[in-house]
């Protein structure tokens, strides 16, 4: 037999559980809601679960040097917190009209840090490109199409170092 | 209503004793790996406090304030975390510091994934933290119980069997997600899944970074990706039968641990806390690794001061 103190103990424990079980499993509505929204810690785990096209849209970083040859810059560029949450950051400024403050952001960035590349990259572009997967996947390396939402020039190169405020997309 | 009897069952079931040591190894593991998470991102995480006010999305518990904090206080934030996590780790004051150190873990994990993308991989670790935080985890192993020893008891067990049951469910969850998805249960043909290695191979392409080697090499493997999505469907629709046995728990986990080495093999997605490991220690009675190692080191402390 459990003493008084034990039982109120084990009711209290048992609401906590159910209160987190609960908490998790709520999520699950998102899946029945016309439009569903994502949270943290509890989610509905949307990853993995979307439909793709077979030809898809991209939003990313180029940089030409004075002959005109393209390399693809990489995302820290536009900011911090790893590879998905850039795309996204970018993908948002584009959406919002601001690609040319993003775009002289980047511009700066590499004229502070250049990339490793075999030329020295003047400027930089923000572009978003259609790629077929399948054919892109079997070397065939160029867009469908692409459109160029802003470019910017490099400054000259400065020696000290950025600002931690400007680090990030302005 | 359920009857009497079965309350009583799952009560029976849900608070089946537990030796003190478990949990409190679980506080130290779990902990630990949460602190080494957190110490080798300071960084990113002053960085992602200055990024621009206009993409901040707060989600979760970061939604009591609607704009971003300075980011100078989010720094001071940062420290006072990782303060609260050792004493978490040490079991130094528990009953403060405990809830102190999850409050603080779920904010600030909540403020970082309140930028523009949420980070799946977090949520259990958040989850684990919480439960570590606000039960007895500190009545073994910790600065809290030096010299006392405290007898198995229910009070031990449930916060264990509370995280196993909130680990299998995430994966339930997640199941749900794809068949009730725009593809339904076709998701399971492996189309989606190999058009989503397709994509991500792209992204990381055409965004600088370091791509999955296997994912051109695989993308043909059109039966292998059937196989793959049988398997992720049925490892996170069956999650919760898992819970009916202790080896059936342990199995499920050993092929989750595997699922995310699969996932970084085929699309160099990491899943840190799962792949670590860390996420299905609650599975297991670590106790006994914790007793071997206390006998190892006696062992060894004895033979150097002979």
């Amino acid at each position: 037999m459990s003493s008084a103190p034990e039982t109120a103990e084990k009711r209290l424990a048992a609401a906590a559980s159910l209160a987190m079980i609960g908490a998790v499993l709520v999520p699950l509505i998102e899946n029945w809601r016309e439009k569903p929204k994502d949270s943290f810690p509890l989610s509905y785990y949307p990853m993995f679960s979307a439909k793709r096209p077979k030809r898809v849209k991209l939003t990313y970083l180029v940089g030409f040097d004075a002959a005109g040859t393209r390399y693809t810059l990489p995302y820290a560029y536009a900011g911090s917190g790893g590879l998905n949450q850039v795309r996204r950051q970018i993908v948002r400024a584009v959406a919002d009209g601001r690609a040319d403050v993003l775009c002289a952001h980047v511009a700066a960035q590499v004229a502070h840090v250049q990339p490793v590349t075999p030329t020295e990259v003047i400027t930089v572009q923000v572009v978003s490109g259609s790629y077929r997967l399948k054919e892109f996947l079997a070397g065939k390396k160029e867009p469908v199409s692409e459109e160029v939402h802003a470019t910017a020039t490099c400054p000259a190169r400065s020696k000290t170092p950025l600002p931690m405020s400007t680090l990030e997309v302005a | 209503m359920p009857s009497a009897s079965l309350v009583a069952k799952l009560a029976a079931v849900w608070f089946t004793p537990a030796p003190a040591a478990r949990l409190g190894l679980l506080r130290i593991l779990i902990g630990g790996w949460a602190f080494y998470y957190l110490a080798r991102r300071r960084k990113m995480m002053r960085q992602v406090a200055a990024t621009d006010p206009h993409l901040f999305a707060p989600v979760g518990v970061a939604k009591v304030h609607p704009a971003p904090l300075p980011a100078r206080l989010v720094n001071m934030l940062v420290h006072a975390t990782l303060v609260a996590n050792v004493a978490f780790i040490l079991g130094w004051r528990h009953r403060v510091t405990g809830p102190l150190y999850s409050g603080l873990f779920l904010w600030l994990l909540s403020y970082r994934n309140s930028w523009s993308m949420i980070f799946h991989n977090d949520n259990v670790m958040v989850l684990h933290i919480l439960t570590l935080g606000l039960t007895r985890s500190a009545d073994a192993w910790s600065l809290d119980a030096l010299g006392k020893r405290p007898p198995t008891s229910w009070q031990y067990g449930w916060p264990i069997r509370l995280m196993n049951t909130m680990t299998v469910l995430t994966y339930f969850v997640s199941g749900v997600a794809k068949v009730k998805g725009p593809l339904g249960w076709t998701w399971a043909t492996g189309e989606s899944l190999r058009s989503q290695v397709a994509v991500d191979a792209l992204r990381k392409e055409l965004l600088g970074s370091a791509g999955a080697p296997l994912a051109p090499r695989l993308y043909h493997a059109v039966g292998l990706f059937r196989l793959l999505a049988i398997g992720s469907l049925a490892l996170e629709l069956g999650a919760p039968l898992a819970l009916a046995h202790r080896w059936l728990a342990r199995g499920w986990a050993a092929n989750a641990f595997l699922l995310h080495w699969g996932i970084y093999a085929v699309m160099k997605i990491t899943f840190r806390y799962q792949m670590a490991g860390i996420m299905y220690l609650s599975f297991f009675e670590v106790e006994r690794v914790g007793a071997w190692v206390l006998t190892w080191i006696a062992r060894r402390w004895e033979e150097g001061r002979r």
